[in-house]
């Protein structure tokens, strides 16, 4: 898709090839240019949970070593200990972790053919947190967000 | 809720499961609905360099959702130039 017309020079950012670009427009050229110094960029994003480890496992993200703190529990060498493995917290919401454990129980249901709808049954409870939990992201702990007051004339 | 309370309720129905198979499979779980839902905001910050404008993402980072340059928020160019530059 190319771009729409712009009509004033200001600092933009935009995703391309798995990439941030950063870039000036200029209304006179109608041109781009790139950062001509060091500047300090912020980045909020949505991001994938961190996964749990098993022992002996490396964090995949980037960014953590030694002792650091990864789901709430301290690594050991950069690596998950043995001893403390079953302490990692998820980083969903908490309200959502029942939901997480009714899809794992539906993918144990899901082995045996008498069991297919106790596994639709638990997939059922998982979708319905997975709703909950989109809603959730959306307004985030502002109540007020999506709520209309009723009016009497 | 620590990872052994969860590990625990799904013994409750499969006794027979493996840690390490409840361990994956919540993980499955925990990508797919965060994938889905996009609950998990968070925040990184780079410096730019001279003269360059592309900075590749983070495998972790799903959707960007606003951008800060110089502490002034910049706006998201929708589509891309019309020159494309590869610096």
């Amino acid at each position: 898709m190319e771009r729409l017309s712009l009509n004033v020079s200001q600092w933009l950012w935009w995703t391309e090839r798995d990439s941030l670009l950063i870039a000036y427009y200029s209304e006179n050229t109608d041109e781009f240019t790139s950062p001509s110094e060091a500047k300090n960029v912020h980045v909020l994003y949505v991001q994938r949970p961190d996964k749990f480890l098993v022992p002996a496992e490396t964090p995949e993200r980037d960014g953590f070593s030694g002792t650091d703190a990864y789901l709430e529990v301290a690594l050991v060498d950069g690596a998950m200990s043995q001893n403390n493995y079953l302490n990692q917290v998820c980083e969903i919401p908490e309200q959502f972790h029942e939901a997480l454990i009714a899809r794992v129980i539906a993918n144990g249901y899901e082995r045996k053919a008498e069991t297919i709808p106790l596994a639709q049954h638990f997939h059922m409870k998982y979708e319905q947190g997975v709703k909950l939990c989109k809603s959730y992201a959306g307004k985030g702990r502002d109540a007020v967000y999506g709520q209309l007051t009723p009016f009497q004339f | 809720m620590k990872l052994k309370e969860m590990i625990d309720r799904v013994k409750q129905h499969h006794p027979d499961m493996g840690e390490v198979e409840i361990v994956r499979s919540l993980n499955d779980a925990m990508n797919d609905m965060g994938f889905r839902s996009k609950v998990i905001e968070s925040i990184d910050q780079f410096t730019t360099v001279k003269d360059q404008r592309v900075y590749p993402l983070k495998k972790h980072i799903i959707e960007i959702k606003a951008v800060d340059y110089d502490g002034k928020s910049i706006k998201k160019l929708i589509g891309r130039p019309k020159k494309r530059d590869l610096i």
